[in-house]
């Protein structure tokens, strides 16, 4: 290896280094933002007071910072990475820019789950038990959607060789979660509609802190077999001969990559609704910043843009010293779909993968 | 009258003219002026004929609602014009007109001017709302259903039992109404109410039909007696405008006298309503029948001067800072215990009726399949509804009194 290119390899890290740093640090600027604005307007100095834990002015802020934006931020930095990440992976394995972390249907099977808890059960007169099971039930709801989803793609997974077809049976059971959801809607009042609308809308600020435990150790888990999985993720981009040539066999990648990305992106639409956008627009910002295609960049690189964008988007859906709100999932589209046009026009193509 | 006086004049000037034409010599022109006299006496008598059944139409009479201000009643001599105004939300240029005619009844394009007909009397009538069901059975008109919308909503038992024989037919519910079915039920009118312009598509269809529709917005009202008072429009339909006139006044009398006994009270209590969606909490504002009621009942509103045409959604954090200051949480959905409450958000045990236990919800009287008769017979007792809330805010007004739709939650 000649001694310019030496230094042309050492010149990428340290720019790739900076970029970590400068997203980290932007991180933690928008997490402190996330803290300090909100609808109730409460002095900085009180907040920080409540923080170092002194005794609050007003015991109401103390209730608001602890119990309702902190565990809110919280969520929105797993949200932001888990589902990032888990658009990352998707991208990768179905060598596919448009990929998401919903291809795997993962999504449509939550909104059947929560679909038949809100608009089929209560038709049939479930109303009591569901009612004692408090927000606990559409958490479950969602998670059995998913996970039966989860189960057909995985069990065609292991006998289907083609990726793509792969892809398209994902995305037709996701249409037939879509329809069977549609003809619940077709019949369900109002109220019901409405608690099914809300649920798509996504929400950050619903996560109890019994939640947000269970959501932090999974998306954690979730995000530790990816970092685990880089080099696979890297072979798997020159294509699955590649991979196979590497002694790996694409079908158990392809499982593993499938059980971190359903374990990221089904606990998220889980406990948050289908949050859209940020998994598809986040992975493509993190190409063009960090101009590399090697996932132990990538990955991480996601992971902050992914936490920063979830961050904004959740500043601006509170509407700051106003009392209403915007839901997230508008304000992620509203936010990522610019970003991606700006990309296209740019670059005059979606970056490509490798 | 006008048009009577008119013919009236011009007989005597044909005979007169008559009288003085007969002449042997000109059988011509004779034979002419017969012609036009028989040709102008038919058409005398025919107008002669009309008239007597022509309404009295200089007399127009507009009945002033004393709470309402949705609707409007005119009589046109022996007609009834019905105005809807503002017929669902943030609709104040769209209004509906209805004519109501009598069998046999001629409507002249003068009084019609552009109205939709409803043809009298009504013996079959679809009800898409449980409101609709409540003024029926209090002008006792029930009998008249013939099909409802979203039957498991329904709470009167009468209907529910001519439901299960088959006697009524459920049409659907919302926008997915089986028209095959409403049509077969051979209609007389149908009650309709519009969430959205959405139900303008609906109106058309059922007029395509041939099928009359009457569109009712009492659910906008903005004060519980006016409400109610949109038991008139309905009593019209079946010329019971006196019954239910008797009807409101008895009731407002009963609603009024019930307020005046709060007027005094020295400490108003603050009260939150309802649940929210996930984190996001539609506040109703303070312009609206349920802001009316706590007010009446001698207790603040927490929102009492927010002013909007639909609900607002509110971030929960703001909600909880606003709720510090409040003593009761009424209509809290579908929670039908304070453990409900809490298990869908903790955060709500921070809440001060929580903590003391002053939560009530108006779910006393839910029936197996999910129909509230606050929504339904609640619309025609606003005086029971203020006695409950009075009874919750103020016991020591009204002495030992049994709640009829509310109940306290248990923890």
């Amino acid at each position: 290896m000649s001694e310019p290119n030496k230094a042309s390899i050492h010149l990428k890290k340290r720019r790739i280094a900076i970029s970590m740093g400068i997203l980290f640090l932007l991180g933690l600027i928008f997490f402190v933002l996330d803290i300090f604005l909100g609808s109730v307007h409460i002095p900085a100095g009180d907040i920080l007071r409540i923080l170092t834990g002194e005794a609050a002015i007003k015991v109401e802020w103390k209730v608001i910072i602890l119990d309702f934006r902190i565990p809110r931020t919280l969520t929105a930095v797993l949200v932001g990475a888990a589902l990032s990440v888990s658009g990352l992976q998707m991208q990768t394995i179905f060598r596919n820019p448009l990929a998401g972390p919903y291809v795997l249907g993962i999504s449509s099977g939550a909104s059947l789950g929560v679909a038949i808890l809100v608009m089929g059960f209560t038709s049939l007169g479930f109303t009591a038990v569901l009612d004692n099971a408090g927000n606990w039930a559409m958490v479950i709801a969602a998670t059995l959607g998913s996970g039966l989803i989860l189960m057909l793609i995985l069990s065609v997974s292991v006998r289907i060789r083609d990726i793509m077809t792969i892809l398209i049976l994902g995305i037709l059971f996701g249409s037939i979660a879509t329809a069977l959801v549609a003809v619940l809607q077709y019949f369900s009042t109002e109220s019901m509609l409405k608690s099914f609308i809300v649920w798509t809308m996504g929400s950050l600020g619903n996560v109890s802190s019994g939640q947000l435990r269970i959501l932090s150790f999974t998306v954690l888990l979730g995000i530790l077999i990816s970092l685990a999985s880089v080099k696979i993720l890297n072979a798997m981009l020159l294509g699955e001969d590649y991979a196979r040539t590497l002694g790996l066999d694409p079908k158990t990648v392809r499982m593993i990559i499938f059980i971190s990305t359903s374990m990221l992106a089904g606990t998220v639409t889980a406990f948050c609704g289908p949050v859209g956008f940020i998994g598809i627009v986040v992975p493509h910002i993190a190409r063009l910043v960090f101009k590399t295609a090697d996932h132990s960049v990538l990955l991480p690189g996601s992971l902050l843009i992914g936490a920063v964008f979830m961050l904004i988007s959740d500043i601006f859906s509170k509407l700051p010293g106003y009392d209403q709100v915007l839901p997230i999932n508008s304000v992620t589209a509203l936010m990522g779909i610019p970003v991606i046009i700006w990309i296209i026009i740019r670059r005059k193509k979606i970056t490509s993968l490798s | 009258m006008h048009e009577n006086s008119v013919s009236d004049k011009k007989m005597p000037n044909l005979r007169l003219i008559k009288g003085k034409l007969i002449q042997p010599a000109n059988w011509f022109f004779i034979f002419i002026v017969s012609l036009f006299y028989l040709f102008a006496t038919s058409c005398i008598n025919k107008r002669e004929k009309a008239s007597q059944n022509l309404p009295d139409t200089n007399s127009v009479v507009s009945e002033i609602n004393r709470y309402a201000r949705g609707f409007s009643i005119t009589k046109y001599g022996n007609f009834d014009m019905l105005e809807v105004k503002k017929p669902w939300q943030g609709s104040e240029q769209v209004n509906f007109k209805y004519l109501l005619v009598k069998e046999g009844e001629i409507v002249p394009d003068s009084i019609r001017k552009g109205a939709d007909l409803i043809r009298m009397p009504i013996e079959r009538i679809v009800c898409t709302s449980t409101t609709h069901v409540a003024m029926l059975d209090a002008l006792g008109k029930t009998n008249a259903i013939v099909g409802v919308s979203g039957s498991d909503l329904i709470t009167n038992k009468e209907i529910k039992e001519r439901i299960k024989l088959g006697e009524i037919r459920d049409i659907g519910y919302g926008r997915e109404l089986n028209y095959e079915v409403l049509v077969s039920l051979r209609p007389d009118v149908v009650l309709i109410y519009g969430v959205e312009s959405e139900m303008t598509g609906l109106i058309h269809k059922l007029k395509d039909l041939g099928i009359s529709v009457l569109m009712n917005g009492e659910y906008l009202e903005e004060d519980p007696l006016g409400k109610m008072e949109w038991i008139k429009l309905m009593a019209t339909l079946f010329g019971l405008g006196e019954k239910a006139t008797v009807l409101f006044d008895s009731v407002a009398t009963c609603y009024e006298l019930l307020k005046s006994k709060t007027e005094s009270v020295n400490h108003r209590p603050v009260v939150l309503t309802g649940l929210p969606w996930k984190d996001v909490w539609y506040v109703s504002p303070g312009n609206t029948a349920n802001a009316k009621f706590i007010e009446a009942a001698g207790a603040t509103y927490l929102w009492e001067d927010l002013e909007s045409e639909k609900a607002i959604p509110m971030d929960l954090e703001s909600v909880y800072l606003k709720a510090g200051n409040s003593e009761y949480w009424i209509n809290t959905g579908t929670a039908r215990s304070i453990g409900q409450i809490v298990s869908m958000d903790s955060r709500f045990s921070y809440f001060p009726p929580v903590s003391s236990g002053k939560v009530y919800n108006n779910i006393a009287r839910v029936n197996a399949t999910g129909g509230n008769d606050y929504w339904e017979s609640g619309l025609m007792h606003p005086d029971i509804i203020l006695r409950d809330l009075i009874s919750i805010f103020h016991p020591e007004l009204l002495g030992e009194q049994a709640l009829v739709y509310y109940q306290k939650l248990q923890p």
